[in-house]
């Protein structure tokens, strides 16, 4: 069971930090060994928005799962906040690729089920949810089912249920990978927005090097066989970032470059 | 009674174009036009007055007996008599009754056995196959031995329509655990839902459109064997009624049940249908 909902902000300094010490795993595919995570090590502060960028196999989206508490290390370990990271909580929000809404509830009852497992009134909970569906914008579609959703549309809920229980934690895997660019762009910037409201750290996977460059504190390089960390890029320009800034458009050819090389 | 159920044929016939037609109708141009609704039931009632009218040229010229192949107008006008008398009206409410009963108890086990082959694999290596080999030998095989234990009262109809209702449900029951959709066991296990919630929220609607469609298979079968076994047995009911025109050579009574049977089986399975489209309608829209 979580903890009681809180509706104020949560103490942002303190929530949210992350450590990955040694973390290591191998597959066995048909007699095959892939080793999809070698000795990766990262550590994130609380309130960054890092980014995890490399090619398919390069153990990016298992780093995310064991961050989830979804699948466990074969070795080594991940600490947040401290602990141990054993089973999935939701103190760690996550959103997948294909937004993964429950395709029999509405809109609204797939955030508020979020809620389920939290202790706290129904009013407040309710409050939340509506909040939520304000901020991001889906007010006046409580009532949609999933199939009635645009693609767009059905990302900013799963993000809203991701969101909803206060996650000082949010994972995204690739969260805007099967967008259009107009619709991508749009949600970046709301992405933006939601994070400097809610202030808790968000860990995002993508494949796409300028969404990563454009959000993030930080990107991480990562190079496949085995999965491992190539570099570590520091974002400082101000947002709103601008694709056609030079530094932007250096960070970006030195990252294509690197993963161009493999 | 069976007027009530004629009336709402007609009214689930048309009621999913209703909105279509209130849209149809406020257009200004659909001012000399039918409306859609009324389209699709003139298209929907061809066939069936086609029948009617091969039917009345059969009779006309003479192809059969007339003994044999009663004149519409007669068997209408059987019909018509039967209603009024209340004697259509009570065989099938008996008969309702039965299948309602022989469905509640037959598919709640088959339910039943289904969740559980679907959960545990070992029930479902071991005890299936039995179940199953059981269920293979139609239900007019096992009626012999059912005579011999449940006499030929009302337990034995229903015990043979729970029979027949049962393979359906289970069936429905285990494909949709063995099917069910796994990846939002994932998100059952992010929001850290219990054993309960898990089950209530994410397992249960999952499976629910199989158990439906489970149902109304059990329900059309279960039907069909219901008419069956009150011909062979029964002081009551509509199959009863039905047997009692042939031993009495009055065609235009057989015909007569013949269609009240058609018409009640197709508007419950029809009622069936509508239900579970609005029930689960995202599993109709929805690819998981």
């Amino acid at each position: 069971m979580a903890d009681a909902l809180t509706l104020s902000r949560p103490k942002a300094a303190q929530a949210g930090s992350v450590n990955i010490l040694d973390v290591s795993k191998t597959f066995h595919v048909d007699d095959r060994t892939v080793h999809a995570l070698d000795n990766v090590s990262l550590a994130i502060e609380p309130g960054e928005f890092i980014s995890i960028v490399g090619p398919s196999g390069c153990g990016k989206s298992t780093l995310l799962r064991f961050l989830a508490g979804l699948d466990l290390p074969d070795s080594g370990r991940i600490l947040v906040d401290g602990e141990r990271i054993d089973r999935p909580s939701l103190k760690r929000g996550i959103v997948f690729q294909d937004h993964r809404l429950l395709p029999w509830f509405d809109v609204e009852t797939n955030i508020a089920v979020s809620l389920h497992s939290v202790a706290g009134p129904e009013a407040e909970k309710r409050k939340r949810v509506q909040y939520l569906i304000d901020l991001v914008g889906l007010t006046g579609f409580e009532k949609a089912l999933p199939h009635e959703l645009s693609g767009g549309m059905s990302q900013r809920a799963a993000i809203a249920r991701g969101l909803a229980p206060r996650p000082p934690l949010m994972l995204l895997d690739e969260p805007l990978g099967a967008l259009d660019s107009l619709t991508r762009s749009h949600l970046q910037d709301e992405l933006l927005a939601i994070w400097e409201r809610e202030k808790s750290t968000v860990v995002m996977v993508t494949h796409d090097v300028e969404e990563a460059i454009y959000l993030s504190d930080r990107v991480v390089v990562m190079e496949p066989r085995p999965g491992r960390i190539a570099s570590i890029f520091d974002i400082t320009s101000e947002r709103p970032r601008h694709r056609d800034d030079a530094d932007f458009v250096a960070v970006r050819r030195e990252i294509t470059n690197l993963l161009a090389k493999r | 009674m069976s007027d009530v159920t004629f009336k709402t044929a007609g009214s689930i016939a048309a009621a999913p174009f209703e909105r279509a037609a209130g849209k149809a109708s406020s257009h200004p141009a659909a001012a000399f036009r039918l409306p859609r609704w009324a389209k699709l039931f003139l298209l929907g009632i061809v066939p069936p007055i086609a029948l009617l009218a091969l039917w009345s040229y059969a009779v006309h010229q003479e192809w059969l007996a007339e003994q044999i192949l009663p004149d519409p107008r007669l068997v209408y006008e059987t019909t018509l008599d039967l209603l009024v008398t209340g004697q259509l009206p009570a065989e099938l409410l008996v008969s309702l009754g039965r299948v309602a009963a022989g469905l509640a108890l037959g598919g709640g086990l088959g339910l039943f056995f289904g969740l559980g082959f679907g959960l545990f694999r070992t029930l479902d290596i071991y005890v299936a196959p039995t179940v199953r080999a059981i269920c293979l030998v139609p239900s007019l095989g096992w009626l012999p031995f059912f005579m011999l234990v449940f006499g030929i009262g009302e337990g034995l109809k229903i015990v043979l329509i729970a029979k027949t209702c049962f393979l359906p449900l289970m069936v429905g029951a285990y494909e949709g655990i063995r099917n069910r959709p796994r990846k939002y066991d994932d998100v059952s296990r992010a929001l850290e839902f219990s054993w309960f919630a898990r089950v209530r929220l994410v397992v249960w609607p999952s499976i629910l459109p199989s158990i439906l469609t489970g149902v109304r298979q059990a329900m059309s079968r279960g039907w069909k064997v219901l008419i069956l076994v009150e011909m062979i047995s029964s002081a009551a009911g509509l199959g009863y009624l039905m047997m009692w025109g042939r031993k009495a050579f009055q065609l235009d009574v057989v015909f007569a049940t013949m269609i009240v049977i058609g018409l009640v089986g197709w508007a419950l399975d029809h009622a069936l249908t509508r239900f579970q489209h609005r029930t689960t309608l995202w599993s109709f829209k929805a690819a998981v």
